[in-house]
């Protein structure tokens, strides 16, 4: 095992930004948090440098963004039972949502709910499937499940996702709630 | 089933804000920088701790003479390499008879060492 480098980091950042951003913004709803959850991944990972061995460290830095966030995400939970200024600071509020002009406000609140009541293990398999393109094995390594679990959690939250969009749609057309089945 | 356009219009590939790389960076600088510091303080921690200890062990008083010493004395003594003391040091009348007693010179005036044995 070689010595893992700044350069190898660096690299590796250029090449996982996004698609880890992209991931962790999705469980946290906030682009300068996501963007900070990005970059502690990161050092992370320079931490852990003289353990990293090349052919897996990608699924790592997804699995420590991903414990980032979710530790983010119970911090999130204690403080929301603090006034809302001293949870949330000006400065963490969206400054950056891309998103905001790619779709109504009201579409990216369904989205979000949508996403968010999705369970948490499919929801991860999907996330990182669409934007990581990891393949299952690296799934399975990212999130310690076994490979053979990932294609059914896509495919759960892919239809769970497609049914509550669904329901949505025809609830905003009808202004009533389908019959449950 | 056709995910592809659904996925694409829920899950949109989003930018992330600039300049990623360059705080990325800074904050390795940072961290190096505090670690820097860190290392330096607890060896100037250690350093301060082993000198006082050593300070400490100098200014202690000094024993010249330890059990050892006298014992390998006594040992000389009986060998015969080392002469006995010739100062004879008075035992009580009654003890007389019995023993007889005599100082041994030790390096310590603090110390006083008698050889004991019957008559």
């Amino acid at each position: 095992m070689g010595e893992w480098t700044q350069d190898d980091l660096e690299a590796l950042y250029v090449r996982l930004e996004k698609p880890i951003y992209n991931v962790v913004y999705r469980r946290l709803w906030n682009s300068e948090e996501a963007h900070d959850v990005v970059q502690e991944a990161f050092l992370k990972l320079w931490s852990m440098r003289r353990r990293i061995v090349p052919e897996t460290v990608e699924p790592l830095a997804y699995r420590i963004a991903l414990n980032v966030a979710r530790s983010r995400l119970r911090r999130r939970r204690v403080l929301r039972f603090l006034p809302i200024e001293a949870a949330a600071p000006e400065s963490l509020r969206d400054p950056h949502d891309l998103e905001r002009h790619a779709m109504a406000a009201e579409d990216r609140a369904r989205l979000r709910e949508a996403i968010d009541t999705l369970p948490a293990d499919a929801r991860d398999v999907l996330l990182l499937s669409v934007f990581g393109k990891l393949t299952y094995a690296a799934i399975a390594r990212a999130l310690a499940i076994p490979e053979g679990t990932v294609g059914s959690r896509r495919h759960r939250a892919l239809r769970l996702l497609r049914e509550k969009l669904e329901e949505d749609r025809i609830e905003r057309r009808t202004g009533s709630r389908p019959l449950a089945p | 089933m056709n995910e592809g356009p659904d996925l694409d219009r829920w899950l949109p590939e989003l930018e992330p804000p600039p300049g990623g790389l360059t705080a990325l960076r800074e904050r390795l600088a940072r961290r190096e920088s505090r670690r820097a510091v860190a290392r330096f303080s607890y060896s100037a921690a250690a350093v301060v701790v082993l000198a006082l200890v050593s300070s400490l062990l100098w200014f202690a008083p000094t024993r010249d003479a330890s059990p050892l010493a006298i014992g390998d004395d006594l040992i000389a003594i009986r060998l015969g390499l080392l002469d006995a003391p010739s100062e004879l040091v008075s035992v009580a009348p009654d003890r007389r008879h019995k023993q007889a007693l005599q100082r041994v010179a030790t390096r310590d005036e603090r110390v006083a060492l008698y050889l004991a044995g019957s008559i």
